[in-house]
């Protein structure tokens, strides 16, 4: 039996939380970025990292919020960042990224937040 | 902190107010003596019906109004300008182009940034901020140490944690600041019973 052609067998929409979700597994893949999402803020995805995308006719434009380590170079991780949300996203979603946005949001120095918590 | 204009601002006017002082003691000085300089004598200051006769005219009254609000706005502007912090939000990190922008919150690198220096053994605390002041980019980090605190030792961490912070942003044009403040009294430690 020969399959239909591609375009007869349906359209494949990539919603935007999609694109958000990668995003934000990506940038967590990163060594020098930490989760600070913690027990209820895991459940409601509050927190960093945190990404938004806007997704449209294949393509995205996404915005990554981020928590580095301390004393890292921040300029080095976030172009880290970019690179790896921008290849994730594109490898498996298939949307092309058009720009990737870094902010690094908080900056924690962990010696001193144990300290804090113990 | 002031901005640079703000600054200039305050010297002027400050140079100026030291230039009426200075005139109007000696002018004081001159009236008291009635002494005689290149032939000239002080003003008679006992007939004052010119300066009635202005202040009886109609329009001294609106006009003394209109000067009245535009030194209270000026003063107004003048408090504001030296009020006003301004802080940093975000700055722009190296390697930011058309693929996408990189950038940092200032006040949240600061914060680290003091968070380190508050781990030496005699800082007490420490906050830390990222400001514009007079045109330059500034990270200013101010910590409470204990009066015993070994000031060898925090002069060393001062400047790793300036050279950690200068990694961080990797921006030439910043500048950092770190102050120490001798905390008052020593801290009261529990003592154990």
């Amino acid at each position: 039996m020969a399959t239909a052609p591609a375009a007869d067998r349906g359209r494949t929409v990539i919603a935007d939380k999609v694109v958000e979700r990668v995003a934000s597994i990506a940038t967590s893949e990163i060594e020098a970025v930490i989760d600070t999402r913690t027990g209820w803020t895991k459940l409601v995805r509050k927190g960093l990292p945190h990404a938004e995308a806007v997704v449209a006719g294949g393509t995205s434009r996404i915005t990554v919020e981020v928590a580095a380590t301390w004393p890292t170079p921040l300029a080095q991780v976030a172009a880290q960042v970019r690179e790896h949300v921008s290849r994730q996203v594109s490898d498996i979603t298939g949307v092309t990224v058009t720009r990737v946005d870094v902010t690094v949001a908080d900056v924690v120095h962990l010696e001193a937040t144990e300290a804090r918590v113990h | 902190m002031t901005t640079r204009k703000t600054l200039l601002i305050d010297r002027t006017a400050t140079f100026l107010l030291a230039l009426v002082l200075v005139l109007g003691g000696a002018a004081s000085i001159w009236w008291w003596s009635g002494a005689t300089i290149n032939g000239h004598q002080p003003l008679a200051t006992s007939d004052t019906s010119q300066v009635a006769q202005v202040v009886d005219d109609s329009w001294f009254a609106w006009v003394a109004a209109l000067v009245g609000i535009v030194l209270a706005l000026v003063g107004i502007r003048w408090i504001a300008a030296h009020l006003t912090r301004s802080r940093v939000k975000h700055l722009v990190l190296g390697g930011s182009d058309a693929t996408g922008r990189l950038d940092v919150a200032g006040s949240k690198v600061a914060d680290a940034a003091a968070d380190a220096l508050a781990t030496t053994v005699g800082v007490r605390s420490a906050r830390g901020a990222v400001v514009r002041d007079r045109g330059q980019l500034v990270a200013t980090l101010s910590a409470v140490i204990e009066p015993d605190a070994d000031l060898a030792l925090l002069a060393r961490r001062a400047d790793e944690v300036s050279a950690q912070l200068a990694g961080a942003l990797g921006r030439d044009d910043l500048h950092c600041s770190v102050q120490f403040r001798v905390a008052s009294r020593g801290r009261a430690l529990p003592r154990a019973r």
